[in-house]
């Protein structure tokens, strides 16, 4: 590892994270494995159909069905909740129960509250109902036709959002420029697809009329939007967050599930649980991800240097478009990826169609937006015939231009691309590689080299929301911590959030453990409620490390100076002497304990005789975070400081494609990141390689799809197909460090940016393999079929 | 996904099994070892009134050695005759087709007879059975009947066997001396069914293919035996079948019309079965003559 960072005492150093063991012993607690006495199961009644009004909806059969003790209709909801939020000004209402016209087949149109989850499916049967049929809409662009059938009559168009921005002298550069070149690219509707479904456990305590809930959530002000659409005083929501969630990446925001399981407690008073099946959460989980069509025109000149981007993206949001149309503004902040093209045209479009919503995935909108980057940046160095790698090389920003501010008005804060580039080519043993190719080939098959950069926003000052809704004004995204020494000197920081394997529990007893001098092991980690008085934004946007690690910094610092004006006053000693504090005690100018651990714990927790006069007793300090150079608002020509910190990442792929099945086996993969100080190595690798994965699933697999008229065809995992360590090659990885210089201790964000990559590093690859046959493929997944017919015409052997 | 009620029968003995099954008719469906069935009754789409469990059964999870064929119970676990070293050496093309199915935790629960009866035509089990001619055992209160792997399947996830019979055994006769045998296969993914895959065997006797097996999974209602390709192998000098593979290629998938889905459109598929039967083939025949 390259590191230009700080010497550290523990951050930096390996360790094995420490959530770890339970999951990997199966002493996890997920939220089916939480059981409240009495507690009731749901089960949906699904609409066949993807479109139509509702009539002559019949619960009474289910009603009398045994073990049932509640059926609802979405009427019922209707009147008794508020509609679940839009973050886009549409008029679109959504609520976890269609109540007057469905509009994806799946959609609940009733639920079932039974004894058991078995007995709630059997009931469920028994509801009847009609629809009116109408024609669906399962196309992005056939949706804008004026024609077209609506989604949301209410809202008079499918489209929910479309500008087109534009930043810097677009026309002049593409006047200027030497060449331009065009590609439209699809990127497929994949997700993320947890082990783990969504879960909610709401329990309605009448007496307290506090409603608890146990949820598998990733989501910021989860609380508040329940209590909105319940209709309940926030302080009356109870939030858990000690529940393991079993992997997220973005998707797990279940608001319609937990809406309703929570009124459905409220109405039976009895706890009521949820947990989605397989089916439920691929036909109906508001959990697809991105669905886009990409239109790309690049201006560049002979040298391979680009100049200027036209970018034109249709997203297809599915029904309800909740948060996930932002999922086109996040990458504004990183438009023109690491490179120095100076003006950029952007134009997003989302569109309403007949299917399950989309929601948050891992990169939030900017994979696919990669992917596009990255396939121009290909295309640019196809159209010159220049190795691809030296385009790249000649377009990156230089590591002197830091902070580099981008045509839509982003500040990057550090990076040295060029180098990690390089040292990408070295890992890979990029000569070793071009010697397998010729060996592949001289064997008949194809062989590729694809390469991606990356470049990682981290840090979440999610300011889309307000470029894409003006009405929006929200800039503040804290995050705190309270750090408590307790009576018996033992360390304890609080977190007020959930974690979906992202290993928190460890990075926050690091970074207490470094900020106190105590060793991470001795730091225990515990989460708060949601009615703890902690501000937080959930960890999303690769923001945790960062946001966290400031809170932390501040809370540690109050607490050390509070623990050594003990020692001060005990001592009798001047307040401006060299004094510092570690787990031992209080350490004097010569570096000796002068005041022991234990010995300040006794002073404040119960000598109040020997405490500093008007100090508060007890050793505990709280402390909110706001994101880094957060808290300004987009300007109305679209200029936007979005996100603080920027990782960078360069990916090399090697991939063998077979000529005869279409078939792609990943041999080799490299890559090397840089994400600033690294808190934890072991767990910065899992998140890299985690992504990757990832990636790979959307470049070669993974997709939702739909018939023309309606029905979801990937509803299980026979048809959505994930990778598994069977596709997953050998990943060569190492990490470089140009530390943030707007970070508590020089950390960037991490979680993402493999996936980010990958997709575009794996296309390339392909596209790499079968440049010698004139073709190219410019859609995610790569299906083998796809990829055969591209053979098969550009050799003319079909007729074998 | 939790399976409309069903009343769970556990009989101890065969006779009691067969008596079972016979009394229920058409409202009992038989479990082995679930990795098919219980996925349908989770999801709804097999709805028996009846689930006779067939696991506490004695004697139908051991593997016979003949000294001409295997005799394999129905309940032997698919791992187990992957293992099994009479397997491993008299039934080659067996072993090596189990290998491409699912995953090892998986065939540890799977059955033989299980796979077999399910007869879905992309699964490897049915199509290796039947290019190796096996037979087909079954038990019903009125005695046995034995079935050749021909007339075993029937259609899609339909088998021969009728009301009141229960498959106990399927017998297989070894690979013979100078025979060589591939199973090759496309899946998407390690462990998926498969878009296509063939199954061969193939006996040489002084340079000349003797007798030649082939059987394509994937492309069809039942697993395919084209008996027109192994005609144009048969007699052939070996020195003389990669001329004629192209169109050994095209006579095994002769008169197919695989149905299109998410991830092989028909012409795709065909061109699948064309390619693997070609590498199945030289396989097969490089392993003969090593064999020699």
């Amino acid at each position: 590892m390259t590191t230009t960072s700080p010497s550290f005492r523990y951050i930096s150093k390996s360790r094995p994270a420490t959530e770890h063991q339970r999951f990997v012993l199966g002493r996890g607690t997920y939220v089916a494995d939480i059981t409240r006495p009495g507690m009731l199961h749901v089960a949906g009644v699904a609409s066949p159909v993807p479109a139509g009004r509702i009539r002559d909806l019949d619960l009474e059969p289910a009603r009398r069905a045994p073990g049932v003790v509640a059926v609802v209709g979405g009427k019922e909801l209707a009147e008794r909740t508020n509609p679940l939020r839009q973050y886009l000004d549409v008029n679109v209402i959504w609520r976890p129960l269609a109540a007057e016209y469905v509009s994806y087949a799946g959609e609940w149109v009733a639920a079932v509250v039974a004894e058991s989850r078995a007995l709630a499916e059997d009931a469920a049967e028994l509801v009847t109902f009609e629809i009116e049929p109408q024609p669906p809409v399962m196309d992005s662009e056939s949706a804008m036709a004026p024609d077209a059938p609506l989604v949301h009559p209410e809202h008079g168009s499918n489209i929910a959002y479309q500008r087109t921005f534009t930043w810097g002298p677009v026309e002049d550069d593409f006047a200027a420029a030497a060449r331009q070149a065009s590609l439209r690219l699809r990127w497929g509707r994949s997700s993320t697809v947890p082990l783990e479904t969504f879960g909610v456990l709401a329990e309605w305590d009448p007496g307290r009329e506090i409603l608890d809930v146990w949820a598998s959530i990733q989501m910021p002000q989860y609380a508040e939007q329940l209590a909105s659409a319940l209709r309940l005083p926030l302080s009356s929501i109870r939030v858990h967050y000690d529940v393991d969630v079993g992997g997220s990446y973005g998707v797990k925001r279940g608001i319609k599930q937990s809406v309703l399981a929570g009124y459905l407690s409220l109405k039976t008073h009895r706890p009521v649980r949820l947990i989605e099946d397989r089916i439920d959460n691929m036909r109906a989980g508001d959990a697809h991800g991105p669905d886009r069509i990409f239109d790309v025109s690049v201006a560049f000149d002979d040298d391979g240097k680009v100049r200027s981007l036209k970018i034109r993206t249709v997203d297809d949001e599915g029904s309800y478009p909740g948060r996930s149309p932002l999922q086109m503004g996040k990458p504004v902040g990183a438009i023109v990826g690491p490179y120095t093209i100076g003006s950029v045209e952007y134009e997003a479009v989302a569109v309403m169609t007949n299917k399950t919503s989309q929601v948050a995935v891992r990169g939030f909108g900017q994979a696919p937006t990669n992917y596009a980057l990255e396939s121009a940046m290909d295309l640019v160095a196809r159209t010159l015939d220049m190795d691809p790698v030296e385009v790249r090389r000649r377009n990156l920003i230089p590591a002197g231009a830091f902070p580099y501010k981008i045509p839509s008005g982003t500040s990057y804060d550090s990076g040295d691309y060029e180098t990690v580039l390089d040292r990408t080519l070295e890992l890979a043993g990029l000569s070793r590689w071009r010697e397998r190719q010729k060996e592949v080939r001289a064997q008949g098959k194809l062989a590729g080299i694809g390469v991606a950069t990356c470049l990682e926003p981290s840090g979440g000052n999610a300011l889309f929301e307000a470029l894409f809704n003006p009405k929006n004004k929200k800039t503040t995204f804290p995050e705190a911590i309270r750090i408590t020494v307790d009576g018996h000197g033992l360390v304890t920081a609080t977190i007020g959030f959930s974690s979906a394997g992202q290993g928190h529990e460890t990075t926050v007893a690091v970074l207490v453990g470094e900020e106190l001098g105590v060793a991470p092991e001795m730091v225990r980690v515990m989460r708060a409620t949601s009615q703890d008085g902690m501000p937080t934004q959930s960890p999303v946007a690769s923001r945790m490390t960062i946001v966290i690690g400031e809170a932390i910094k501040l809370a540690a610092s109050k607490l050390r100076r509070k623990m050594i004006s003990i020692a001060v006053h005990e001592l009798g000693l001047r307040e401006d002497e060299d004094l510092w504090l570690d787990g031992d005690g209080v350490h004097g100018p010569g570096g000796d304990v002068v005041l022991a651990w234990d010995e300040i714990v006794e002073i404040a927790h119960r000598h109040y005789h020997r405490l500093p006069k008007m100090m508060e007793p007890g050793l505990s300090s709280t402390a909110v975070a706001q994101v880094p150079t957060g808290g300004t608002l987009p300007t109305e020509d679209g200029q936007v400081h979005m996100y603080p910190c920027y990782a960078f990442s360069a990916h090399l792929a090697f991939a063998v494609v077979d000529p005869a099945t279409g078939g792609v086996d990943l041999e080799d993969y490299a890559t090397v990141h840089d994400c600033g100080t690294v808190i934890n190595p072991d767990m910065v690798r899992g998140l890299v390689l985690g992504g990757i994965a990832h990636g790979i699933g959307a470049a070669l697999y993974e997709e939702f799809r739909y018939s023309d008229d309606g029905q979801p065809l990937s509803t299980t995992f026979i048809e959505y197909l994930l990778p598994s360590m069977s596709e997953i090659p050998p990943v060569r990885m190492e990490e470089h460090c140009t530390p943030s210089p707007l970070t508590s201790h020089g950390q960037k964000g991490i979680g993402e940016g493999g996936y980010m990559a990958a997709p575009a590093a794996v296309a390339s690859a392909v596209n790499d393999a079968l440049y010698p046959l004139g073709v190219r493929i410019d859609s995610v997944p790569m299906r083998p079929s796809a990829i055969r017919d591209l053979i098969r015409t550009a050799t003319s052997e079909g007729e074998r | 996904m939790k399976p409309a009620p069903f009343t769970y029968l556990r009989p101890v003995t065969l006779s009691e099994l067969l008596e079972t099954v016979k009394a229920t008719g058409d409202s009992g469906k038989v479990l082995a070892g679930g990795q098919s069935l219980m996925p349908l009754l989770n999801m709804r789409l097999a709805r028996p009134g009846h689930l006779i469990d067939m696991n506490f059964i004695p004697g139908l999870d051991s593997i016979e050695d003949t000294g001409t064929h295997l005799r394999i119970g129905a309940m032997v676990r698919q791992r187990k005759l992957e293992l099994d070293p009479a397997g491993r050496r008299h039934l080659p093309l067996v072993v090596e087709a189990l290998r491409h199915v699912a995953h090892v935790q998986i065939r540890h629960r799977g059955t033989v007879g299980g796979n077999l009866a399910h007869a879905d035509p992309a699964s490897e089990l049915p199509a290796a059975m039947r290019a190796l001619d096996a037979v087909f055992v079954a038990r019903s209160v009125a005695g046995e009947r034995r079935i050749p792997a021909s007339e075993f399947f029937v259609s899609v996830f339909t088998n021969s066997l009728v009301d009141g019979e229960v498959l106990t055994h399927v017998e297989v006769p070894y690979s013979p001396p100078g025979s060589g045998s591939a199973f090759e296969e496309f899946a998407r993914r390690r462990g998926d069914f498969a878009l296509a895959a063939a199954a061969t065997q193939i006996e040489v006797t002084d340079g000349v293919i003797v007798d030649a097996r082939l059987a394509l999974a994937g492309v069809g209602s039942v697993p395919h035996r084209p008996s027109a390709a192994e005609a144009i192998l048969t007699g052939l000098s070996v020195a003389n079948v990669e001329s004629k593979l192209n169109e050994v290629a095209r006579v095994a998938t002769d008169g197919l019309d695989p149905s299109p889905d998410l991830e092989a459109p028909t012409v795709y598929r065909l061109e699948l079965a064309q390619e693997l039967t070609r590498r199945a083939i030289r396989r097969a025949l490089h392993q003969a003559q090593a064999a020699a």
